[in-house]
């Protein structure tokens, strides 16, 4: 059916002119009650990984950029994948870990095939508190499959990323949609793959990762206190 | 095993089977419980309702301003926007696209939209291979059968059953352990996406002001399936927009908690127009196909038209009585539970479901667990006048309505009548379900039976229940 045609129909039923904008409205988005909570960058974190590990995600808090390198070492050792690869090196990464890529042999995405890989490497671009959300934005060197297609998902952030609410991180994202810059792709990602389809007994890593571990690199530099207004 | 005698089969039995009823009992209870706890635990539950329905109510009374925005937008990103009246005109679409793509194999997630315009058998006549990637849909596809439940499909089969499936399916050297059944699950379908021509899903809400397509799932096949074939199709009824993504963190919120006590979806995907230049992956093509099928019919109706504020979260399923008796197909119509029982009718028109609206015991208990605040208990007997009005409706049928209207304006009067109906029923009902004869959608299926009421209130349950658990 032609569109125009569609969308008239639609309006004749609603005894609308077709098209015409509606009035402003107020209860857009969350409510305000929760919208302008006033948190500190120490709570937010502290929510974040109780969250995040409330559902089976794993956090690896690390003190500096040393650390997270140190740590991206000994996870790849231990778990000793068959293949691992990361996102490519021009993605925007929360903390340079290229040594350690190289000195795995990481993968690295757009370079060779990933379709195969036991254990992917990304960063993210946001922590939700109220979630325990990471929230990861793709396109370019920042591959969608790096962190879709392992058994095992090792995410990069730093703590100065954790926001409160899944408002606040839309509203950055929205920010970034005005000038066309949002990317096809955006993943929320709250733990490990899940199911109970089989009589209920819940189990992980059905299509997705069953291993998520969050690197965290506590890099709070003063108590901030932001609300969704700050940021949009 | 044709469809029709295995749903008329199943609906005859669904009282005598004791793991079915076990099953939903269980799993009904299981999710109700956590609903309670995790919003008890959320706090503000009633203003985030009130929030949700704002939305969805605004929404709906501008759509063709939201829709409209919505398809601009995706537009702009390169994607392609069909506009489809009712069924046949989205498998036209379907057609087409596979035709074009020469498409052999069709990986999907779950979409109820796909249910209602049957499209795995669309596909399957046009000589195309279609696996359901989402545990439950998979195991129901290999089983034949249809969900029974639109949050959790497969709430009907056994581990043994399930092992059974897999083993037919090339699973080898099984056990019934969930761990080994999973780790086949998804070994074959990683096999299955990497071949697929084409990957469908459906979409929980569509966002006006960017163009995007929100997915919820927990098992992450849905982005497997949008990712990984070159070409991807949405199918999404046209009421599934918001406007803006400020408004997706309301239903964020409100859907996992209200369907699963979820405090949060393990994945929401938000899928803005196909990859970009510069991607190196994600599907090159993506079509969204926009249905109405019935929908815009329910526009302007004072009495039915907040049906399209739904969510499709089950949780009204979860509280219901009749539901809970008889599990999801005995209804034999794509949407089950309360909500499939006012849907139905209204998306099909004509005759056809006109049964649906008296399996109920009109008890409200959906209305209050509805997370947008759908006045389910009032369409249904709204669409029972209707029926009664437009075929004249019989002498009985006329009594009942006028000792209707006295008895529900008194609860003491409404628990009566609801014993005294037990009773009555009983000349009619056999093995739990009242024989009727109910119309069939676009030939999938028969006859079939709807369900008695059952033997224990929602509110009779409801009481003892809480004495039950006054332990302290
Ligand atoms: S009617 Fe309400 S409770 Fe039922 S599925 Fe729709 S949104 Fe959920």
């Amino acid at each position: 059916m032609d569109k125009g045609a569609f969308l008239a129909n639609i309006a004749a039923r609603l005894g609308r002119e077709p098209g015409s904008a509606p009035a402003p409205r107020d209860a857009i988005g969350a409510p305000a009650f929760w919208a302008d909570r006033k948190t500190t960058q120490e709570e937010r974190t502290a929510t974040f990984c109780a969250r995040f590990q409330a559902l089976a995600g794993e956090i690896v808090q690390c003190a500096d950029e040393d650390a997270v390198r140190e740590c991206l070492d000994r996870a790849l050792r231990d778990l000793a994948p068959g293949s691992a690869g990361a996102w490519g090196r021009q993605a925007p990464w929360p903390v340079d870990v290229e040594d350690v890529l190289e000195r795995w042999s990481v993968r690295r995405f757009g370079e060779s095939d990933v379709l195969d890989i036991e254990v992917g490497i990304t960063g993210a671009s946001f922590g939700v508190a109220d979630t325990g959300t990471l929230v990861v934005e793709t396109g370019g060197a920042a591959g969608r499959t790096v962190h879709q297609i392992p058994l095992v998902h090792l995410v990069i952030l730093r703590e100065s990323q954790i926001v409160q609410s899944l408002g606040d991180a839309l509203a950055q994202l929205r920010g970034a949609a005005r000038d066309a810059r949002m990317p096809a792709y955006v993943h929320f990602i709250s733990g490990p793959s899940r199911s109970s389809d089989i009589e209920n007994d819940q189990t992980i890593g059905v299509h997705g990762p069953a291993r998520v571990i969050c690197l965290l690199l506590r890099d709070r530099t003063a108590d901030v206190t932001k609300t969704a207004g700050d940021l949009a | 095993m044709s469809a029709q005698s295995s749903v008329r089969h199943r609906a005859n039995i669904a009282l005598r089977d004791d793991f079915l009823r076990g099953a939903v009992h269980f799993t009904t209870d299981r999710l109700r419980n956590r609903k309670q706890a995790v919003t008890e635990d959320f706090g503000n539950w009633e203003a985030w309702r009130d929030r949700g329905e704002a939305i969805r109510r605004h929404t709906i009374e501008h759509l063709d301003f939201y829709l409209a925005q919505f398809a601009d937008n995706l537009e702009r990103l390169g994607a392609h926007v069909h506009f489809c009246a009712n069924a046949n005109e989205a498998l036209a679409v379907v057609t087409d696209i596979v035709r074009d793509k020469a498409a052999r194999r069709v990986v999907k997630s779950k979409s109820m939209v796909t249910e209602e315009v049957h499209l795995n058998h669309h596909l399957e006549q046009l000589g195309v291979q279609v696996i359901e990637t989402d545990l439950g849909e998979y195991i129901v596809q290999l089983a034949h059968e249809t969900p029974s439940h639109i949050i959790i499909p497969a709430i009907h089969k056994t581990r043994e059953q399930i092992k059974a499936l897999f083993e037919q399916d090339g699973g080898q050297n099984l056990t019934t352990e969930t761990r080994d059944l999973v780790a086949f699950a998804r070994r074959r379908l990683r096999e299955m996406y990497l071949t697929a021509d084409i990957g469908i899903t459906g979409c929980n809400f569509g966002i006006a002001e960017t163009g995007s397509i929100a997915l919820f799932t927990n098992e992450g096949n849905a982005d497997l399936v949008a990712n990984l074939p070159k070409t991807h199709i949405v199918f999404m009824g046209m009421e599934r927009v918001l406007p803006t993504l400020a408004d997706l963190e309301v239903f964020a919120h409100l859907l996992p908690k209200s369907a699963t006590g979820q405090n949060t979806i393990t994945y929401l995907s938000m899928i803005t127009g196909p990859r970009r230049p510069g991607d190196k992956d994600g599907a090159e093509e993506m079509h969204v196909i926009i249905l109405d099928n019935g929908r815009s019919r329910q526009l302007g109706d004072p009495d039915f038209q907040a049906v399209l504020h739904c969510i499709r979260c089950g949780a009204c399923l979860n509280v219901c009585p009749v539901y809970r008796q008889i599990g999801g197909h005995a209804y034999g119509s794509v949407y089950p539970g309360p909500i499939g029982a006012v849907l139905s009718p209204l998306l099909e028109g004509g005759e056809a479901y006109q049964d649906l609206p008296y399996a109920s015991s009109l008890c409200g208990a959906c209305y209050e667990a509805c997370p947008v605040k759908i006045p389910l208990h009032d369409m249904l007997v709204k669409e029972r006048q209707r029926f009664v009005a437009k075929t004249g409706g019989k002498t009985g049928e006329k009594a009942a309505f006028a000792a209707y209207r006295v008895t529900f304006a008194d609860h003491r009067r409404y628990l009566r009548a609801i014993r005294i109906a037990r009773r009555l029923q009983g000349a009619f009902a056999r093995d739990g379900v009242i024989q009727a004869k109910i119309g069939p959608l676009a030939g999938w299926t028969g006859a079939r039976d709807f369900p008695a009421l059952g033997d224990v209130t929602f509110r009779e349950w409801w009481i003892a229940r809480k004495r039950g658990t006054k332990r302290g």
